[in-house]
């Protein structure tokens, strides 16, 4: 497998910590999912994915059935009410997990890096907002980081070519993990795009308040994916995904944009 | 005062996308310097952690200016330079203006410097019929050009060789060649001209020392060098915050300053002046004024969220690496600063209300907080900005921007705080989608706001049954 | 609390300007010089010592690496053993190029003992002409003005420098009397010449000599000191590097090894 690009040296710090903070954690509690709104509203076989994942590694999977987003649309448009309440909510409902593992780097980021922002510093709330973002994990950074597995027995035959997401990769630094558990995928062939750290120009109501710029950011994505050659991309953001797939979908093409859950699950 | 036009942001961005010249030239930029600097960082000696070090530097500058800049002066008015301290650009222009009457300058020569930009100076002194002669050969172009910079480093990024072939057989007369060293030599040539006869010679200011009492020049052409030694009078302009403590400062802030802008390990030229020819050397200006200029910076240095912007070396690395710049340039923004940095400061300069698009208008992705040598969080302070334009903000005047998106959230965050209403949103959703057209199962167009996305993408219609409502079946809760 | 520094407050524009400073601040900054100046490290004079006196082996070794970084700036370097050898070399270097305006050859060099001993007067060819830049104590406008016009005459600039840095291929140069600033800058050709011990090997030892060595804190940095790392050059046409913007156009240091 070739090598990450140049851009993602710098952002694998992350990774080293996470290890050394788990080496307490018992791998052996379940895990609780959230789900993300995107995937439980649109992408319901992502979470399927998700599910058959677990069962395949034989750890148990607990999924509050309350949950329903972590706030990030608000924050991300400057609505900080507005997302705290939605923070809270969150907080209240995994709280009590051992670890918490998401589909969605963006949404690993808002708990994890802005969740205590949200509270007066040394309050309470801004207290179990920093128990909760001490135990959350992106899929992939759960996997090859938590539970040390790069393989979980995955095939997909085809040629791939993956996408990283920018909070994911800039914020929560994961960028050789999903590459390690896509190269542990038998009959897959991955090829690097050009510009692969280069954001799809979704950011949030961007997409939809300044579509101008954020078609045009897309174009240029959806231009080195298809150079690829690539069947798929995939990805561990489902709103770049949906991104990257409109257009696809627009441009008549074939290509499919997947989650890493379901190339890893056999979807 | 510089022209305003940032509540042109979106228009004058969509114009800029559907120019195929201005676009392979923004793609050139961003395609060379972007990667070249990122791997200039790396192969530092330090590596990234001494763009941290510069942090700390810039941060303490900032936090003890008051005594800096103090000690700054003093040690300039020691060696017989004036200092003259100005609230904003009005202030500036008129002092500039003085000093060029009392000694009656006809005609100046200037190197590029964003902060005469910003006060609109050009302007002020050729309307009192002072010839004003851009030196570096960007902003030479665009003078010629009658036009505004496009990039804080490479102003006339925007212009084909064409053209510039073009604007040089039409304004200084030579014959037709796209060859850049022949129009670069022309260039040269003409201003030299300027140079040697110029009445005065203007500048910015790069950072100055506090400890050593300079201020310092950068420049790859020369043309800084020639500005502030030939003519009998230097001004120096001087953001007020553009200075370190320490001179050893310099070591780390220049060595990041040359790789961030231009991925190099050193600029061609820095020079550092800290005041007038003295009565036994041969050459330099007989006079040398800086001006300290103010201009709304101490209004970000009294709120604590955004006094981190100040730390800014105007590098433009954040605009090699942004993809929102990469496809709108710099005219988009309105203003001389564009780019990530032009999204902060210009709404905290000019008013968040009126350039709120320029802090809404990109999607965050943070490359610009990963390129900058000072490792300034940008995208923070653009979600600082967001939050007041959605709440407003007496403080810094500003009015909620939005009072339907407000409305549109409250009701969103109601929502999403009761599953079953949420649960009941989605059956209306499903509802609705139906009436929507769809191609092989995607929706093709969307109504209100939303047709911004389906303008060029589908969108997957929302599931019949949603995940957790699967979950739960399979589970039997109840 | 007293500031000793501006003791008067003449200019009320400052005074206000810096209030207003302070008030954004929420307090006045300490003149402690030790804080914000920093105090001289501990083993100051362990690394000084260290700095200054590099052997000959180690000083060839930043040779090397001058040479090879000044390679990336299109500035040519020429050791040579003897301070004659570099005259020669000068003289040679003369006879090869041209003005670029002109043809009558001209050279301006500073009045500076290392130049002195390269005797410029006897090994330049006769049909070209030397201006010093030797000048009387207090220069008057009137022999700041002949400087200029031979200044503009000539196509070739010679200086010394303080230091050459290897790591960024750069020059330092301060202001003195009889060496004006635009020696190495208004001719086409800038021509320095160093010796071997004169080269360090980054900008860290450089701003550390400047700050802390007790002779250069003496001189200062004066009213001007210049880092110039390679001829001018320029990439505002396309991104394309064209060198000779508005500097010199070429460079080339001669580094008296011997």
């Amino acid at each position: 497998m070739k090598s990450a690009p140049l851009a993602h040296h710098s952002y694998n710090m992350g990774s080293i910590i996470i290890k050394r903070e788990l080496a307490v954690m018992d791998k052996n509690k379940p895990v609780t999912l959230f789900i993300q709104c995107l995937v439980d509203s649109l992408y319901p076989e992502v979470g399927q994915a998700m599910v058959h994942l677990f069962e395949r590694l034989n750890i148990q999977v607990d999924i509050p059935l309350e949950q329903t987003c972590c706030g990030q649309p608000a924050f991300n448009s400057g609505y900080r009410r507005e997302a705290t309440t939605a923070a809270k909510r969150f907080i209240e409902i995994f709280e009590s997990a051992d670890i918490i593992v998401c589909p969605s780097g963006s949404c690993v980021d808002m708990v994890k890096h802005q969740y205590p922002g949200l509270f007066k510093d040394g309050s309470l709330w801004q207290k179990r907002a920093k128990a909760v973002s001490a135990k959350i994990f992106e899929l992939s950074q759960y996997f090859v980081d938590v539970l040390g597995v790069e393989d979980v027995g995955a095939s997909f035959n085809g040629r791939v070519t993956y996408h990283d997401s920018c909070h994911l990769l800039r914020n929560l630094g994961v960028a050789d993990q999903p590459r390690k558990l896509i190269a542990n995928v038998r009959g897959i062939h991955l090829v690097e795009m050009k510009d692969a750290e280069k954001c799809c120009g979704f950011g949030g109501t961007f997409s939809v308040k300044y579509p101008d710029i954020s078609t045009a950011i897309l174009e240029e994505k959806v231009d080195k994916i298809i150079a690829t050659g690539a069947d798929a991309v995939i990805g561990c953001d489902i709103s770049c995904l949906m991104n990257i797939q409109g257009m696809l979908n627009r441009r008549n093409s074939p290509i499919k944009a997947l989650h890493i859950a379901q190339i890893l699950a056999g979807f | 005062m510089s022209e305003i036009k940032t509540e042109f942001y979106k228009q004058n961005a969509a114009k800029a996308i559907k120019d195929p010249v201005l676009q392979h030239a923004l793609f050139d930029v961003q395609n060379r310097l972007g990667p070249a600097t990122a791997l200039a960082y790396k192969n530092l000696p330090e590596g990234m952690a001494l763009r941290q070090k510069a942090h700390e530097i810039r941060q303490f500058a900032i936090n003890h200016l008051d005594i800096l800049l103090e000690t700054l002066v003093q040690k300039i008015r020691d060696r017989g330079g004036k200092v003259y301290f100005a609230k904003d650009a009005a202030d500036a222009t008129a002092y500039c203006l003085k000093i060029a009457k009392e000694n009656q300058v006809k005609m100046v020569v200037k190197g590029k410097s964003m902060v005469t930009e910003e006060i609109g100076l050009n302007k002020i002194l050729e309307s009192n019929q002072i010839e004003v002669n851009e030196t570096d050969l960007g902003e030479y172009i665009i003078q010629l050009a009658g036009e505004t910079p496009s990039h804080i480093i490479a102003p006339a990024i925007h212009k084909t060789r064409k053209e510039v072939a073009q604007l040089f057989t039409q304004k200084l007369g030579i014959p037709y060649c796209e060859d850049p060293p022949v129009l670069t030599q022309a260039a040269r040539k003409a201003l030299r001209k300027k140079f040697l006869a110029a009445d005065m010679g203007l500048s910015g200011c790069n950072l100055a020392c506090a400890e050593t009492g300079h201020i310092t020049t950068v420049s790859n052409e020369g043309n800084i060098r020639m500005s502030t030694t030939m003519p009998k009078v230097h001004m120096a302009f001087m953001g007020m915050e553009r200075v370190v403590a320490r001179l050893e400062d310099h070591d780390a802030l220049f060595r990041l300053l040359s790789r961030g802008a231009a991925a190099q390990n050193m600029a061609g030229y820095v020079s550092y002046i800290g005041g007038p020819r003295t009565e036994d050397q041969l050459d330099g200006p007989d006079q040398f004024h800086l001006v300290i200029l103010d201009n709304g910076r101490s209004r970000i240095l009294a709120d604590p969220k955004f006094r981190e912007i100040l730390l800014c070396i105007r590098c433009a690395a954040c605009l090699n690496v942004c993809p929102a710049y990469g496809k709108i340039g710099g005219h988009a923004y309105g203003y001389p600063y564009s780019g990530p940095i032009g999204a902060v400061i210009t709404p905290l300069f000019v008013g968040i209300n009126r350039a709120k698009d320029l802090c809404c208008g990109e999607p965050l992705c943070g490359a610009c907080k990963n390129a900058c040598p000072v490792d300034i969080d940008l995208p923070r302070m653009l979600l600082a900005l967001r939050a007041k334009l959605a709440d407003g903000d007496p403080k810094w005047g500003v009015t909620r921007a939005n009072s339907m998106e407000k409305i549109a959230f409250q009701i969103w965050s109601l929502v999403i705080q009761n599953r079953k209403v949420y649960d009941l949103a989605l059956k209306t959703g499903s509802l609705i989608q139906n009436l929507l057209p769809k191609k092989n199962g995607m929706i093709t167009t969307m109504p209100f706001v939303f047709k911004g996305w389906t303008q060029s993408r589908d969108i997957k219609p929302l599931a019949r049954v949603s995940f957790l409502t699967q979950w739960k079946n399979r589970e039997n809760k109840p | 609390m007293t500031r000793p520094i501006n003791q008067e407050i003449k200019d009320t524009r400052q005074h206000e300007f810096i209030m207003t400073i302070q008030k954004a601040l929420g307090k006045s900054s300490s003149p402690d010089l030790a804080e914000l100046f920093g105090t001289a490290p501990e083993n100051l004079d362990n690394r000084l010592n260290a700095y200054i006196n590099k052997g000959k082996p180690d000083r060839m070794d930043l040779l090397d690496l001058f040479i090879e970084q000044a390679k990336l700036l299109n500035l040519t370097v020429r050791p040579v053993e003897s301070v004659s050898q570099a005259g020669y070399a000068i003289q040679e270097f003369i006879q090869q190029t041209k003005p670029e305006w002109g043809t009558q050859k001209s050279v301006i060099a500073w009045h500076h003992p290392l130049i002195e001993q390269l005797n410029l007067k006897e090994t330049l060819d006769h049909d070209v002409t030397l201006f010093t830049t030797r000048s009387s104590p207090t220069p008057d406008s009137k022999e700041r003005q002949e400087i200029r016009t031979h200044l503009i005459e000539s196509y070739i600039g010679i200086t010394s420098a303080d230091f050459c840095v290897a790591q960024s291929a750069t020059l330092v140069l301060r202001t003195r009397p009889h060496q004006p600033r635009a020696v190495s800058l208004v001719p086409s050709i800038h021509v320095a010449v160093i010796t071997l011990d004169q080269i360090i090997e980054n900008l860290t030892e450089l701003y550390f000599r400047l700050k802390w060595d007790p002779e250069e804190q003496k001189l200062g940095l004066t009213n001007c000191m210049t880092f110039i790392s390679g001829p001018s050059k320029t990439g505002d046409i396309e991104l394309v590097m064209v060198h000779g913007a508005h500097g010199p156009r070429q460079m080339i240091v001669y580094v008296i090894t011997g």
